[in-house]
């Protein structure tokens, strides 16, 4: 039993190679939600930019890790024509602004108190990391901390598919 | 994806809502199968078992993903939460039933035995409904069994988990029938039999070096231990 059970676990390993997945087919919903200055923003696709969104709390330890890599990309990828979004997860404005009095994020910062937008894309997981097209196609879901160089990898097929 | 439900001042997902009913399944069965074996237990143990599985489940995921200490317990308490670990449902769901059985002296062997059945048929339901609510943690996969969920084609990992665990069902209903020693044992290897096989199949599993899933090597370990235990517990009583 423990042969058979030890090829089991070897031949079901998962393959850890950093593999981008890309698909078409699910549009972002288009759903309405607050910005840190209490307009109303949308992810309805603006039809001229490619969105990228993080789901992330202030509590969530590796959302704090992964922060300072996409405030890094933020300029690189303002110049490529690529917003990012920081969409707060289920906390409230005030611990928002709490959170940036000592953590500085250089992305757009929206509020979802509700969760609307991880529980309308089946998200549980935080950080997560959204890439939608101009057309409003999601692309991407990547769950757990990115690296710069996946996020790249994202970005030139995000501009390839806008310029297609 | 699912609606929300709203039933009074819960707004829950269609998971929620099976899980309920699991739990109201899980509640009403046991206490017959008590009744049954002759075992009076006071309401409160339900109570407590309830309370644990709930906190175990949140503990689970908040000691999993290192939460801050500042906002520990207001997270533990949360009512609308991120997220719930079944297998911390079945850790804190286990520490209540023994510390209720130490309570009232008597053996928790023989409690677990009593809630094997409806425990993996409550898991079972709790499955399905996780797949209803379109939770998708299987690993990427277009074969003929692939379900399309977030953008991309997946193992349906949750109809594994229901067919596994209503397998585990079955075997415990027969080693019933069958007057077999050791039901606990029984229980332990459909539980052990559903990680070894589901968790090669999801997405969300820690991963040692070279891929391995870390939660297979414990259930490889603990279905040894608990066939070894069955066959040993079988010879005694062919003596």
């Amino acid at each position: 039993m423990l042969i058979v059970g030890l090829i089991w676990i070897i031949v079901t390993r998962h393959d850890t190679a950093t593999q981008p997945q890309f698909f078409d087919g699910n549009r972002i919903p288009d759903i309405q939600l607050m910005d840190v200055a209490d307009a109303v923003v949308s992810t309805k696709p603006s039809q001229a930019n490619p969105v990228v969104y993080t789901l992330w709390t202030t509590w969530c330890p590796a959302c704090a890790a992964n922060m300072p890599i996409l405030n890094q990309l933020v300029p690189e990828m303002e110049a490529r024509g690529i917003r990012m979004i920081a969409v707060n997860q289920g906390e409230t404005l005030v611990q928002i602004q709490t959170h940036l009095t000592h953590t500085p994020i250089a992305l757009e910062i929206w509020q979802d108190p509700q969760r609307q937008l991880g529980m309308a894309l089946q998200v549980n997981d935080l950080p997560s990391t959204i890439f939608v097209d101009a057309n409003g196609n999601i692309r991407l879901v990547y769950r757990g901390p990115i690296t710069s160089a996946l996020f790249r990898i994202m970005a030139d097929e995000l501009v390839h598919k806008t310029h297609r | 994806m699912m609606p929300l439900i709203s039933i009074g001042p819960l707004r829950m997902s269609t998971a929620g809502l099976v899980t309920l009913a699991a739990v109201a399944l899980w509640w009403c069965w046991s206490e017959r199968r008590f009744i049954a074996r002759g075992v009076l237990l006071p309401d409160w143990v339900f109570g407590v078992v309830i309370v644990a599985t709930w906190l175990g489940a949140r503990l689970w995921v908040l000691i999993e993903s290192a939460t801050p200490l500042d906002v520990f317990v207001p997270q533990l308490l949360a009512v609308r939460t991120l997220d719930f670990s079944w297998s911390g449902a079945f850790v804190g769901g286990l520490f209540a039933l023994y510390w209720s059985a130490k309570r009232m002296h008597a053996r928790l062997y023989t409690w677990v035995e009593i809630i094997s059945v409806p425990t993996l048929v409550a898991f079972s339901l709790g499955a399905f409904g996780s797949f209803w609510s379109g939770a998708d943690v299987g690993r990427l996969w277009d074969g003929p069994l692939s379900v399309y969920m977030v953008g991309a084609y997946r193992h349906p990992v949750q109809l594994y988990d229901m067919l596994l665990f209503g397998l585990g069902a079955c075997w415990c209903v027969w080693a019933e029938r069958q007057h077999l020693l050791g039901g606990w044992w029984h229980f332990v290897i459909a539980l052990a039999s559903n990680l070894l096989v589901v968790a090669s199949f999801r997405a969300d599993v820690a991963l040692l070096n070279g891929g391995i899933v870390v939660v297979q090597l414990g259930a490889l370990l603990l279905l040894i231990v608990a066939v070894e235990r069955v066959m040993m517990l079988q010879r005694q009583q062919a003596r």
